[in-house]
């Protein structure tokens, strides 16, 4: 499933280099300390995760590029 | 990245069959991940990242010596429970499959990723297609029409011969998802626009084999031309 990342996340995203033609690689931090990583990002706004993960975009501390 | 084992994995490693003399093909996870990754293991106990830099790697590995690599390398930090070998079948049927697609689809079967290979000016007449699900394309600046800092394409002529051999763009540009691609925005790079190019790596289960293009700066302002339905 995919979701609908924040206004200011996208625009964050937006600014990030891509790692292939539509879709971007970030490692992401939860406010709780959780951490997921090598989740895809779609078009800069979209973020595929499982559907066990259920993450509200609100819950985001921090979005990186995955650099590996 | 070149690994050596911990003893403990070289006994996980030994207690597997081989996957070919001398080698094993096993996937793994960090201790913080859910995705596995996968990997070549030598004599169980140098492991070779199985990504796109495998063929550097194994340069490396030739240019030097067994030992000396195996001194270097850093230690394997995977866990040891989530090791598992990757079937010999799955990997004969990418092979075949990505022959196939070679032969029938004009996929590229070798050659490093765009990010590889140095930069070059565009000569401000070839055309770059970029294909996506969406008709908001974030990395299209549409007021300035121009293509934004770190993005990708592929050239016109790659999405011709995709269209024109009927071939799937979600495996030969080794998309994430698999949505239809719906829309082809097109850019034509001005002269002074600098771009990277190569061939799409295989990722996310797709063979790959188109080209890429990157432009780590974008492009300029009014470079952008049109959005098309895609295969139109």
């Amino acid at each position: 499933m995919k979701i609908k990342l924040l206004k200011k996340q996208i625009e964050l995203l937006t600014s990030l280099p891509e790692q292939g033609m539509g879709y971007q690689i970030v490692d992401i931090t939860l406010k709780n300390g959780r951490t997921l990583k090598e989740k895809v990002v779609l078009n800069s706004m979209y973020l595929q995760i499982d559907e066990k993960e259920k993450i509200d975009p609100n819950e985001i501390q921090t979005i990186k590029l995955h650099n590996k | 990245m070149i690994y050596k084992a911990y003893r403990s994995d070289t006994e996980k490693f030994l207690s597997l069959p081989e996957t070919g003399m001398g080698y094993q093909v096993i996937e793994a996870k960090r201790s913080s991940d859910t995705v596995k990754e996968k990997f070549v293991v030598y004599n169980a106990e140098l492991i070779v990242d199985l990504d796109n830099r495998f063929p550097e790697f194994i340069r490396q590995i030739k240019i030097s010596s067994f030992p000396k690599v195996l001194n270097e390398a850093k230690p394997w930090i995977f866990e040891t429970a989530s090791i598992s070998l990757v079937s010999k079948a799955i990997l004969l049927e990418r092979r075949i499959l990505s022959e196939n697609k070679e032969k029938y689809k004009h996929r590229y079967p070798d050659g490093k990723g765009a990010k590889d290979n140095p930069k070059e000016c565009a000569n401000g007449v070839e055309l770059s297609v970029r294909l996506s699900p969406y008709e908001n394309d974030r990395r299209i600046d549409f007021e300035k029409r121009k293509l934004k800092k770190g993005s990708y394409t592929t050239t016109e002529q790659d999405y011709k011969v995709c269209i024109k051999y009927n071939d799937d763009p979600v495996d030969r540009y080794a998309l994430p998802n698999d949505e239809a691609i719906k829309r082809a925005f097109y850019i034509r790079p001005d002269k002074k626009d600098e771009l990277q190019r190569g061939i799409v790596q295989p990722a996310f289960g797709h063979d790959g084999g188109g080209i890429e293009v990157f432009f780590e700066n974008g492009t300029s302002d009014n470079t952008y031309l049109k959005t098309e339905p895609y295969g139109e």
